[in-house]
């Protein structure tokens, strides 16, 4: 028997399970300099704010029509549908069939690394991209078409969706897919939560709720509203400066699409606020929390649970407080941001404190994004080399060696702790400022050209500083 | 505020961010060579005078570190060892039973017979958290940390 000390003393989560190595916490110095340039950054950024609203219209040019004719037609769409469903597919049969070691099996970098953090990328520089690539969305277009070929019309959905539920069905599967990779998942001692297996059972359970609730409310609009994929994708490419427009391809303000995304949606900013404290609790589960963590855990094993048990309930409890941590800053800000509105202006019936967040949501995506590559962008790097070398031609782990690629490993030296570090940094200093500037310009439309923009966008500069220090509080701290 | 003024004051910001980036950066190096004086001038008066702690400017041996396993469990947890950037990771690992021993980034793995020992001595080129364990029953037995020069 192994004492409850011993198997949390390594808790180790699944991206880091993959690697066989971690970041270094930032170094003072670094940590010293982000902070200060926050600062910095935040008055400059008060000092030579802008006096008309540069983001409140969103031009957009199309593009050269050849453009959109070579990228935007029914075989492009039919072969990146083809590959997406045959991924699919690949993850369910490498989950099912391969090894059982998670570095050595395609399934779980794939889906947690490839997918998950790689569209999150792509997404930002060249828009919604999953969306040709979505296998579901794939499936059911080629179910709908073959239903139309036989019965000569498109198939009505079963239902209305309900457009109060708006993005939430989103956002709760955006917290269980992030709950199955760093609660379930989590690997105690001697004990793997998250196995390839799972993932691909996984996999099979969510496509099939994904059809029934497409043939239920129509796929188009679960695409939009409640496939945790597709929405927290496109929440992403909201940022780039690509989009897609009645079927042409056109350029387009970076960051102008993102309040448009959030727009009156109930839900958007339940995904958003998700997002950015999944990457927190992420962060904090090794660093700050995790010696609460041990004393639940302690409690609980004391209280008679098995070893997984204890790791998933205090997991679980912590990644729901962390959420709430980060919504509670969140409407703290809006709350004090009301205030200011509510003692001056006349419109205080309008700008109710849920309108205020709603119209200010847009402002943290690119906070949700700096957090993501300040914490992940190793990851990716350095899985990204297993992907496309050993993964590529041995998915299952079984010695194959189809592409000839079976031999290349992850070179560690690709980067220096010092790059990754500057990048983290980077990160979070580039998404504090647009954020920021953000707010700022939906601050002169709420408000007019008035001091009451800028006083109410004192309490938002709170905020974001908030979440900028904690991005980098987090960094700072080694791992436990 | 005129436009060439904000101009003005967004590029003093990036020059300040600038300095004020190779100014902290540069005090982070300082502080090693400051050591090494100091250590040194600390062995000088020892040799002058009495010192009372004859222990503390001896420039410490590099000890290798022991790993003991038993039944297959590292004695005392999971080992934390620091290196530098450009030293050598070394450490010993005695076990009471056979295994192979993975010292993972660096993907070095050296097997270790029943009731012997094996003694890693990689160069630390490369900079990061990183994890040994004994590759069978993927229990981890030392987290090494190599920081940057």
């Amino acid at each position: 028997m192994h004492s409850i000390a011993e198997l949390g003393g390594d808790l180790l989560l699944v991206g880091h399970a993959l690697v066989g190595r971690q970041d270094l916490p930032l170094p003072e110095w670094l940590f010293i300099y982000g902070a200060v340039m926050v600062l910095i950054v935040s008055f400059v950024g008060i000092a030579i704010a802008w006096r008309r609203t540069l983001f409140a219209q969103q031009p957009w040019r199309p593009l050269p029509s050849w453009v959109s004719a070579a990228l935007l037609n029914p075989v492009v769409e039919a072969v990146c549908g083809a590959l997406g469903v045959f991924l699919l597919g690949l993850v369910v049969w490498s989950g099912l069939e391969g090894t059982e070691a998670p570095d050595r099996n395609f399934s779980i970098v794939f889906v947690f690394v490839t997918v998950w953090l790689g569209f999150v990328i792509l997404s930002v520089l060249f828009g919604d991209l999953f969306r040709a690539f979505n296998p579901w969305r794939a499936i059911a277009r080629a179910a709908g078409g073959m239903f139309k070929l036989v019965a000569g019309q498109s198939p009505p959905p079963a239902l209305r969706y309900p457009e109060r539920f708006g993005r939430w069905p989103a956002a709760v599967g955006v917290g269980a897919f992030v709950w199955l990779e760093l609660v379930y998942g989590q690997s105690g001692f001697q004990a793997v939560g998250l196995t390839p297996h799972t993932v691909a059972v996984a996999t099979l359970a969510y496509s099939a709720y994904t059809f029934v609730a497409m043939a239920l409310f129509g796929s188009e609009k679960w695409l939009e509203r409640g496939e945790a994929f597709s929405v927290y994708f496109s929440m992403f490419a909201s940022l780039a400066p690509l989009e897609v427009r009645e079927r042409r391809l056109g350029r387009r303000r970076p960051l102008s699409g993102a309040s448009a995304w959030v727009g009156a949606i109930p839900g958007s900013l339940a995904l958003i606020l998700v997002t950015i404290g999944a990457t927190t609790y992420d962060g904090a589960a090794e660093g700050v929390l995790a010696t609460p963590i041990q004393s639940v855990n302690d409690w609980l094993a004391d209280a008679g649970l098995g070893p997984l048990a204890v790791l998933r309930i205090s997991g679980s409890l912590f990644f729901a407080a962390v959420i709430g941590f980060v919504a509670a800053v969140f409407w703290a800000g809006i709350s004090g941001m009301h205030t200011v509105s509510a003692a001056a202006d006349e419109r205080r019936d309008e700008l109710t404190t849920g309108r205020l967040a709603q119209r200010f949501a847009h402002a943290f995506i690119p906070i949700a994004l700096a957090y993501l590559l300040a914490h992940y962008f190793s990851l990716v790097v350095f899985q990204e080399q297993a992907q496309f070398g050993y993964l590529l031609s041995d998915p299952l782990g079984d010695g194959s060696d189809i592409f000839g690629t079976a031999a290349n490993g992850i070179d560690y030296g690709t980067l220096s702790a010092n790059a990754i570090w500057y990048v983290q940094v980077g990160a979070l200093l580039v998404g504090h400022m647009v954020a920021l500037g953000l707010g700022h310009d939906r601050a002169l439309e709420v408000y007019g050209d008035s001091k009451l923009a800028t006083r109410s966008q004192y309490w938002m500069l709170a905020m974001m500083i908030s979440f900028t220090a904690l991005g980098l509080a987090l960094l700072s701290q080694a791992n436990q | 505020m005129s436009a060439t003024a904000k101009l003005a004051v967004a590029g003093l910001t990036v020059v300040a961010a600038g300095v004020l980036f190779f100014v902290l950066q540069g005090d982070e190096d300082q502080p090693q060579p400051a050591a090494v004086a100091q250590t040194t001038s600390t062995t000088d008066s020892g040799g002058d005078g009495q010192k009372p702690e004859p222990d503390k400017p001896k420039p410490e041996p590099p000890e290798v570190a022991t790993i003991e396993i038993e039944g297959g469990q590292p004695v005392g947890g999971v080992e934390e060892l620091s290196f530098s950037e450009g030293e050598a990771i070394r450490f010993v690992v005695e076990s009471d039973v056979a295994g192979h021993v993975h010292l993972h980034g660096y993907d070095v793995i050296q097997d270790v017979a029943a009731g012997d020992s094996t003694e890693f001595d990689v160069p630390a080129t490369i900079t990061g958290v990183f994890e040994a364990e004994l590759e069978d029953s993927a229990v981890p037995i030392a987290e090494i940390t190599v920081e940057p020069n």
